[in-house]
């Protein structure tokens, strides 16, 4: 009798282990994936149709309360200017995607540069994105991207080189 | 017997490790536990407020869904958040929307469905004008061309919440109006 008694509660305890083990394993594979499939590619692949691209590294940030803004890289067309970014985001539920399309890209002489175009796609830790923006007017080696909604402001200088040259 | 023993308490251990893991990654409570707390973290995920809750509306046609009406600065948002099958989770509407002080009141609306057939309509506001005391919502049935205003007094939090169920284009909405105590129209926009 304690003998099975003994088998009984070793049975549970396996079973129980096992199913927790096989329970993560599946979630982390999955966020894993999730993680991998950035599908921003395509995107700059695409861009070479408009002529020659400029890459600039960026990589500066802002806060927006308790989670991070960064741009990437700024991607310089003869017809757009192209910024992408990381989200990351400290909060894990209820974490609505990022408002891409209210960035604002302004030019040292106050143009506010038109975005048309915004993708992200949404990882475990926050989103990756980009935004694309008409070229200025005037040529403009830097810009300002700007976040600015509701009482939160974040705004960070991108190196533009020459974008708008030509235009 | 002994190692045995030993062995077993290190995998009830290890089950309670793995226990934590898994209770960490929020994998079978996606959702709060209560609507405020659903409607904090909708807010803190989409960088508003804390807005100052004035109302808390469970609503009347479907008990799981809770609206919070909140004004937060210069504005005011009703906040809906839905419950299902992981707690409580964000619904719509948590952005706010600015008062404009020049009008006697500012409002919002937005339709959504969880059912196929019926669209659920929150239609709401804040009253800048205190001689307002009462807001009007003039529509008409498409079906028998009846005038259905829906009404709501306006209490000290100077917000109102208009909540109905119907098909979607089912009414022709007229105007939002504010009466005053007399019930003359101070102000009327019109919505058609």
């Amino acid at each position: 009798m304690k003998r099975r008694l003994t088998y009984a509660t070793f049975l549970f305890r396996r079973t129980i282990l096992v199913v927790l083990v096989l329970i993560l394993m599946a979630h982390h594979i999955q966020n894993w994936t999730c993680d991998k499939d950035r599908g921003m590619d395509d995107t700059i692949q695409a861009l070479q149709a408009d002529g020659p691209v400029t890459k600039i590294t960026v990589r500066k940030c802002f806060p927006i309360d308790r989670d991070t803004f960064t741009a990437d890289f700024v991607y310089v067309t003869p017809k757009q200017i192209v910024v992408t970014y990381a989200f990351r985001a400290e909060q894990k539920k209820s974490v609505w995607s990022f408002p891409t399309m209210s960035l604002k890209l302004v030019t040292p002489d106050g143009q506010q540069l038109l975005s048309h175009q915004a993708g992200s796609s949404g990882t475990t830790w926050g989103e990756t994105g980009f935004v694309s923006f008409n070229l200025p007017n005037k040529t403009a080696v830097r810009a300002t991207l700007v976040y600015d909604l509701y009482d939160r402001h974040g705004q960070i200088e991108i190196p533009l080189l020459k974008a708008g040259e030509g235009a | 017997m002994n190692r045995k023993f030993v062995f077993a308490g290190f995998e009830w251990l290890a089950i309670l490790l793995l226990l934590w893991l898994v209770w960490r990654e929020d994998l079978f409570m996606p959702g709060s536990f209560t609507p405020e707390q659903a409607h904090r973290l909708s807010e803190s995920g989409f960088h508003y407020g804390p807005s100052t809750i004035v109302r808390k509306v469970t609503v009347p046609f479907d008990q799981h869904q809770v609206i919070f009406l909140g004004t937060y600065n210069d504005w005011f948002s009703a906040d809906t958040v839905v419950k299902k099958k992981g707690g409580w989770m964000a619904g719509g509407g948590v952005g706010g929307i600015k008062i404009d002080r020049d009008k006697a009141l500012s409002y919002s609306w937005e339709g959504s469905s969880l059912s196929r057939s019926l669209m659920t309509y929150k239609f709401y506001g804040y009253v800048s004008d205190d001689r307002i005391t009462t807001v009007e919502l003039l529509m008409t049935d498409k079906e028998t061309g009846k005038l259905a205003p829906m009404r709501e007094a306006v209490t000290e939090d100077r917000m109102f919440l208009f909540l109905w169920e119907s098909k979607q284009g089912s009414a022709t909405w007229q105007a939002i109006r504010g009466l005053d105590k007399e019930g003359g129209v101070l102000y009327e926009q019109s919505l058609s």
